[in-house]
Parts: structure tokens; sequence; C-alpha cells
């Protein structure tokens, strides 16, 4: 009688472990993997950055201090190219999906598009392609894969001897 | 160097010594002598004098030889037998013995048996705690094989947008001779100048040599620029 219990239990215990181990497989071959993908589509997609472009001339030799710069603005800007002054040409900052852009005038015919090509990539970074204009005319393009919260810069020198100085930044 | 002061025969570490933990040969004169004549001593004695008497009145009461007796038969009965259903009819006499359990709910003696069903269960217990972390090992298994391959689906896609992007770009840029400059990777904490030259574009890394732990000004400068183009309203009315 107890040896037939027993076996009973043994039983048991043989056909729960095979119903959970089968069921666990189950569930993580099928059901948390469509959640996932769902959760990763709405992500890649949905996800908004703010994109913050900024134009700024830079005249060698002049001592032009644009009150819309701040200290530390300046600052950091003299360690970039010093003995330089700095007028600030315009600043854009706008939340852009993937796919949108903003838009920086920086006079004299030049513009720089800055659209957002995925808000995160497998390694965490922020894709932008820059475009630099001239009277409507493409003069320069790359794609940039930032970290967020950092900002990177695009020089260009212009006839007259000053400086173009782009700064991009994506959070 | 004069490490004890020796005030009679005896010395004070010996004096403390012989307070803290009494010999059978101790000279008891000696003792004394020591103590009248070294305050330090003195004060020493008088202290576990106070602490023998708060010991002696606060103390657990002693298991009597019986209690003793008993504990040691259940625990050569417990050793032929599955230990946790004997340790569990063991256990309310050791702990009422230590004072930390109010009084055992079963009589002395009479050993708590466990009964004939509660053994299946036990490895019914065993065997579910088993099964539940074979099923846990399938699981993750599972989970890890599929991230593994939705990970590797993931650059092929991106790849393939980049690789559809970057064709647009270099059309245009044979059509109107811009510089085109390639992927430009950043890495965090890098401070990244991307100069364009007359034919080519030159990827600068001015990321400072020292290691800095304070704020990264360029990260403030980031901040300033924002605030610029989107100013905060700080009081409206």
């Amino acid at each position: 009688m107890a040896i037939a219990r027993r076996r009973l239990g043994w039983l048991v215990i043989e056909l729960a472990m095979a119903a959970l181990t089968f069921g666990g497989l189950a569930l993580g071959l099928c059901g948390l993997h469509v959640s996932r993908a769902s959760m990763d589509v709405k992500s890649a997609d949905d996800e908004a950055r703010q994109v913050t472009v900024f134009g700024v001339i830079a005249t060698p030799g002049s001592k032009t201090a644009d009150t819309n710069l701040t200290t530390i603005i300046k600052t950091q800007l003299d360690k970039l190219l010093p003995r330089h002054g700095f007028k600030l040409l315009d600043v854009q900052s706008k939340p852009i999906v993937a796919g949108e852009s903003v838009t920086c005038d920086l006079r004299n015919g030049y513009t720089v598009v800055t659209a957002l090509v995925q808000p995160v990539d497998e390694n965490g970074k922020v894709q932008i392609r820059c475009e630099l204009y001239r009277d409507q005319v493409l003069q320069f393009s790359t794609v940039v894969k930032t970290p967020p919260n950092q900002l990177f810069f695009c020089q260009r020198a212009l006839q007259s001897g000053s400086q173009l100085l782009i700064g991009i930044g994506a959070r | 160097m004069k490490k004890f002061k020796r005030w009679s025969t005896m010395q004070c570490n010996e004096v403390i010594r012989e307070l803290a933990v009494p010999t059978d040969d101790r000279d008891s004169a000696a003792l004394a002598e020591h103590l009248a004549s070294c305050p330090s001593c003195a004060r020493w004695a008088k202290r576990d004098a106070q602490f023998d008497r708060l010991w002696i009145t606060t103390r657990p009461v002693e298991p009597s030889p019986q209690v003793w007796d008993g504990v040691w038969v259940h625990v050569a009965s417990s050793l032929d037998s599955s230990p946790p259903a004997k340790f569990e009819a063991l256990a309310p006499h050791v702990a009422t013995l230590n004072g930390s359990i109010p009084r055992v709910e079963t009589p002395f003696g009479l050993p708590r048996v466990s009964s004939p069903r509660s053994r299946p269960w036990n490895w019914a217990a065993v065997g579910l705690i088993g099964l539940a972390q074979a099923a846990a090992v399938l699981l993750a298994v599972g989970l890890t094989w599929r991230t593994s391959t939705k990970s590797q689906e993931i650059p092929i896609a991106i790849s393939t947008h980049s690789v559809a992007m970057s064709p647009e770009v270099s059309a245009v840029a044979k059509e109107s001779g811009l510089r085109s400059a390639p992927v430009v990777e950043i890495e965090a904490g890098q401070m990244v100048l991307i100069r364009v030259e007359d034919s080519v574009a030159k990827v600068v890394d001015l990321t400072p040599d020292r290691i800095s732990y304070s704020v990264d000004d360029w990260y403030l400068v980031f901040n300033a620029v924002e605030a610029i183009a989107n100013p905060v309203i700080a009081m409206k009315e």
C-alpha cells in the first residue's frame, strides 16, 4: 500500500514537471516574444528627440561680443577658435521624430538642415543627418551617430576668412 | 618602557586577568594587597562585582538534568529518521532552553512524530522546487534564444536603412560636386569637430586628455543654447 502510494506520488511529480517544463519553454518562445516585439516597434517609431542646432560666425581678430551668447558659450567657443569674435546667427530647438528635420538659417545664403534619422540605434545613440546648403545647393552632407545630451560641431571656412560654426545636439 | 604598573607582588594585568577568569591557585592575599594599593584595579574590581551581581539576578534558569536527557534522547532518535521532521519535533525544546520562545505546546518527553502522509508531501515539495528551477532555466534559455535572434535582426534593418540613404546622398553629391563625409560615430564624452575644408571633411577629436570629474562645460553650453532657443517664462501674470 505504501509502495503504491509512493509510486503514485512520483507519477504526479513527473507529470507536473513535464507540464511546467514545456509550458515554460512555450511561454519563453512565444508569449513573451510577442510583447517584446511590440515594445520595440513602439520605441523605434514614436520616440521624439529634442534636436538643437545653432550657427555662429567666428571672425578672426574681432572683438565682437554678441550679447546673446552667455559667458560659458563664449569661453568654450574660444577653445575651439581662439582669438576670434563670435556672433550668433540662428538657433533652433524642436522635438522631432524620425524623418522630421530642423532648419537653421545661417544668413548669406547658408542653411543647415538637421534631420533625425533614428532616435536611438542599437548602441543607444541618436542618428542625425546634417546637410549644409548654400543658395539651395547642397554643399556638405554627413550622418552622425552621437550619444544624447552631447554637442558636436561642424566648421566651414567662408571666403571672407571667417569661419562658420554649427553646433548640433539631441536629447 | 614600563608597560604595567607594579604595586605589590602582583601586576595590574595579572590582577585583571584573575578577576575576569578566577583560577584555583590564586593568591588572595596578594590580590587584596594589590587592590588596596591600586585605585585603577580597585575600580575595575568594583565594576566586575557589579556585573556579576547583574548577571546573577538576570540570568535564565539552568535547564535541569532531565531536560538535557530529553534533548539527547531526541538527538539520538533523530539520527535514523528524516532530519526535517525530527528537527521540527526537537526545535521547540531547544528554543525553550534558550528562553527565546514560550513554553512548548506538546508535553516534554513526548516527541512529535510526523504523520505518514507528511513524507510524500515533503518529496512533492522538493520535486516542485526542482521543477520550478528547471522551468526557470528553460524560460531563460528560451528568452535568451529569442533575444539573440531578435538582436541579429536589428543590425540588418539598420544597415539596410543606411545603405538606402547613402546612394541618395552620394548621387546628389556627384551632381553638385559637394564634399561628403562618411558616417561619423561619436563616443560618449567625446568632443568632435567636423571640419569641412576645400575638398575633404576631416573629423577632429577635441576631447581633453585629462579626465575631468566636474560637469562637462560643453553640456552647459548645450543647456545655454537650448535656453536661448526656448526661453522659459519664469513668471506670468
